[in-house]
């Protein structure tokens, strides 16, 4: 910090002015450099946690793990039991990622899902750092868009490497056979392997109502796991409550009713309608509840 | 770079013709009538300040002042509960995202991603402003003295060279206005000097730097401009050499202290004497040419002499955040208009014109200004007087020679400590004060501590006179002669406990016929404060914390 570094920089005449142009320091010719957009700012700062890796890497070892088990102890759960499609892993390797999916889809990718919500805003605030990104000039809204953008990327990749790993340890210990569907009907490998994909995307765009509502209990407090908790308090209470037929009225407009329509995708043919029907509430969710997160976000004093 | 910044500011006054004009230059920040109250607590509390473009400007006050609300007030992290800061021309908030562009800082500690490296740290944060070049970050990673260290994790990072990094990533887009929020806290003497250095560089070169401190010191040496807040509001805002106290004390170092020690008394008086620390602190206001000359005569050998500025900025600051206490000014008046015909109110005197009363720190009637009710009517109003911290402790001050009214009564438990300012008329208006208790005071010999909730009742009044000081008369006949050596209590008697404040702690600002236009400010000390015993002049009873939150 010596005082001559300040100094001993040369005067550079001044830059000169451009029509429209603020005329703060940073327009100088000498700050120009690459710029970044928010979302690549919220990526950078999501490589830079230890927690994204955790989260990768435990998704990518199910399906390893899964399909390591079941090949070791060659025998299956029966016709029913389990989650969907496990009992038929032993004869086709392709239906690894499938109920590789079907199993996370239950409490892990919900969960993978709260934590990096919860972290968007409150962990920023454990940290310190949201005073520091909002002191620069960037509009909040923004930033809780990018932020929640980025969750559900990194949540993708997740899923990603749910299919890739669930598809190379399928074909690795078991081999990869035609699908048969729900329907009776053979698909190709190929096209077995798209449906898997549409289901890895139709699990994205679940997963992406937790995100939004971890992310709106992540603007209401300043610890993130009092964030997570929340979200995960609400999610099972909301869960348990539609099991009781007083409550059969909820069940439409609970998000998490729609986490098994997936299964319509290995119809024959594709029964598309409850698919959009789920993406629709998905949709409507993820909307609402991010909305409602910048809503408290906008107004909230940064204390933290 | 900073030659930059000249441009930049210039430029930018330029093009921005609408900014208030504030004594021939514009206000780069300013509030108005901020106000922001969490739940029921009133952080701030109608705050109006002005920042001038090219200060370098001290924003002082104790913990819990509300400094920090305040910059995370103006910089839009916080909403105001009414009023708006202007940054740069841009009302905040309101135009939160054009005024950020020209400011670059932080509020508390800087904070980075710790598993970031300083230069990616400085790339992202940088980029939410506007395009950084690396030779940028380079730039200011080597002002900040971090180049050697720009490629580690943050996370491995001391606090000072995280607040060095926090400086980095302000300057980094040589922004007009530089927000430091105690910059220097966690830094060694080395890094604190680089940063003040830093600062004035900084300041030479046009940007106004807002420095957020609670170090007088470092304000004082660093800042052109300063204000200094307390529960949310400004105590006093000015130039930082208006800010100084003048009558600065020295510090006196002989070869035989206690001859020195008679001399200076001799000099200045009783009360102007003070040792510390093996030296003697000697009010010598101007005279300190003429304390060494009579030193020197009186075949002393003076080893040093030094301006005991720290002391005298401290106590001037705790006097100020004191004068803080005050609630808003819809406090009853009346008080002060029946104590400004009284001609006792201040003592005549040029070395010690102030003086501070304290009565027993017995109890405290609440925390919060009550009604008036609370206390003993308030008729009568504190006396004014003067006294050498030294009395306080050896014997009772000595006080007017006059009749004891009929009304004397024993100081009540519920007595609040009284400070009394007399500023000194044309002098800078540094008021000085002395901690002044009653007679007795001080061996606790007065009732203390246990009664803090009871207000005087009229059992209290009926406590034997004996231990109260001797009271003066009614009229301002009683007047002692200025006497440099003798410091002298006038006591105005009532039905009331002599020594009382408002009950609403409120301040006054008394002219006493007596001694021109000279402005007496009373107030009552922190309640918190008079559970302990008196102890000495100390400023405890300034202490600011805990009253308010």
């Amino acid at each position: 910090m010596s005082p001559g570094g300040v100094c001993a920089c040369p005067p550079t005449p001044p830059p000169e002015r451009h029509a429209g142009e603020s005329c703060h320091g940073s327009t100088r010719p000498a700050m120009r450099g690459a710029h970044h957009g928010p979302l690549h700012r919220e990526w950078t700062k999501l490589l830079f946690t230890w927690r994204t890796y955790l989260i990768w890497g435990g998704l990518a070892a199910i399906p390893f793990l899964m399909a390591l088990a079941l090949y070791i102890s060659d025998t299956g759960p029966g016709p029913g039991e389990g989650p969907h499609f496990m009992s038929r892993v032993l004869e086709n390797g392709l239906y690894v990622p499938v109920s590789a999916l079907a199993a996370l889809l239950l409490v892990l990718l919900p969960l993978a899902a709260a934590v990096l919500g919860s972290y968007l805003i409150a962990g920023e605030a454990e940290l310190g750092t949201l005073r520091a990104i909002l002191l620069r000039p960037q509009s909040r809204g923004s930033l809780i868009v990018s932020k929640w953008v980025v969750a559900v990327l990194t949540l993708f990749v997740g899923l990603a490497l749910v299919v890739a790993a669930g598809i190379l340890f399928g074909a690795l210990f078991f081999g990869l056979e035609p699908l048969v569907t729900l329907s009776g009907t053979t698909v190709s490998i190929a096209e077995g392997i798209g449906l898997i994909v549409l289901t890895a995307l139709f699990a994205l765009a679940a997963m992406a109502c937790m995100i939004s509502l971890a992310l709106l209990f992540s603007t209401l407090t300043n610890s993130s796991l009092t964030a997570l908790i929340a979200t995960f308090v609400v999610f099972i209470v909301v869960q348990i409550l539609v099991t009781f037929s007083f409550f059969d009225w909820l069940e439409p407009y609970v998000f998490s009713s729609y986490f098994g329509e997936y299964m319509n995708f290995f119809r024959d043919p594709i029964a598309w309608r409850p698919i959009g029907e789920a993406l629709l509430v998905f949709g409507l969710w993820s909307a609402g509840l991010t909305a409602l997160a910048w809503l408290v976000f906008r107004r909230k004093d940064i204390l933290s | 770079m900073t030659h930059d910044v000249v441009a930049e500011q210039t430029r930018e006054q330029e093009a921005r013709p609408e900014r208030s004009e504030c004594e021939g230059r514009a206000a780069i920040l300013s509030t108005h009538g901020l106000v922001k109250d969490f739940g029921k607590l009133r952080a701030v509390d109608g705050l109006d300040m002005q920042v001038r473009a090219g200060d370098i400007f001290g924003f002082l006050g104790p913990n819990g002042a509300g400094k920090t609300t305040v910059i995370r007030l103006v910089l839009g992290l916080i909403h105001p509960t009414s009023g708006h800061a202007e940054v740069a021309g841009h009302r905040v908030p309101g135009e939160l995202k054009e005024a950020l562009r020209h400011v670059g800082g932080f509020v508390d500690d800087p904070t980075f991603y710790p598993l970031m490296s300083a230069r990616r740290n400085l790339r992202l944060l940088g980029s939410m402003t506007g395009p950084v070049s690396e030779e940028r970050i380079a730039e200011v990673l080597e002002i900040v003295g971090l180049s050697d260290r720009a490629d580690s994790r943050v996370g491995g990072f001391s606090h000072g060279m995280k607040q060095r990094l926090g400086i980095a990533q302000a300057l980094l887009h040589a922004p007009e206005l530089v927000v430091l929020d105690e910059p220097t806290s966690g830094l060694d003497p080395r890094g604190m000097k680089d940063v003040r250095e830093l600062i004035r560089d900084l300041g030479r070169g046009g940007v106004t730097v807002f420095l957020s401190s609670h170090l007088l010191h470092e304000v004082q040496q660093v800042c052109t401009r300063a204000v200094i807040i307390d529960h949310g509001r400004v105590v006093v805002q000015g130039s930082v050499a208006e800010l100084r106290p003048q009558g600065l004390a020295v510090k006196v170092m002989t070869d035989d202290q206690t001859k020195a020690g008679g001399t200076a008394r001799a000099m200045f008086g009783a009360g102007a004497v003070a040792e510390d620390d093996g030296y003697l602190v000697v009010q010598a206001g101007d005279d300190v040419p003429e304390l060494v000359r009579r030193l020197v005569a009186d075949d002393l050998a003076v080893r040093s002499v030094v301006p005991a500025t720290d002391q005298g900025l401290e106590d001037y600051f705790l006097e100020l955040t004191a004068r803080g206490m005050r609630p808003p000014e819809t406090e009853a008046p009346e008080p002060s208009e029946q104590v400004a015909p009284d001609p006792e109110v201040a003592t005549p005197g040029d070395s010690v014109p102030s003086a501070e009363v304290a009565p027993p720190e017995g109890s405290a009637p609440s925390a919060e200004p009550g009604p008036p009710e609370d206390a003993a009517p308030p008729e009568d109003v504190a006396p004014i007087g003067r006294a050498s911290p030294d009395d306080e402790e050896s014997a009772p001050p000595v006080r007017a020679a006059s009749p004891a009214p009929a009304a004397e009564e024993t100081p009540p438990a519920s007595w609040p400590r009284v400070t009394i300012v007399v500023e000194r008329p044309g002098g800078a208006g540094q008021p000085e004060t002395r901690v002044l208790r009653p007679a007795g005071a001080g061996d606790g010999s007065l009732p203390a501590g246990g009664d803090e909730a009871s207000p005087p009742s009229p059992a209290d009044s009926t406590a034997p006179p004996a231990d109260r000081s001797a009271p003066a008369s009614a009229d301002g006949a009683a007047v002692p002669p200025v006497d440099r050596t003798e410091p002298v209590v006038t006591d105005r008697p009532g039905p009331g406990p002599t020594y009382r404040a408002a009950p609403s702690s409120a301040s006054r600002v008394v002219r006493s016929p007596a001694y021109g236009a000279l402005p007496v400010s009373v107030y009552r000390a922190a309640p918190g404060s008079l559970r302990a015993p008196v102890a000495s002049s100390s400023p405890s009873p300034h202490s600011t914390e805990g009253r308010r939150r």
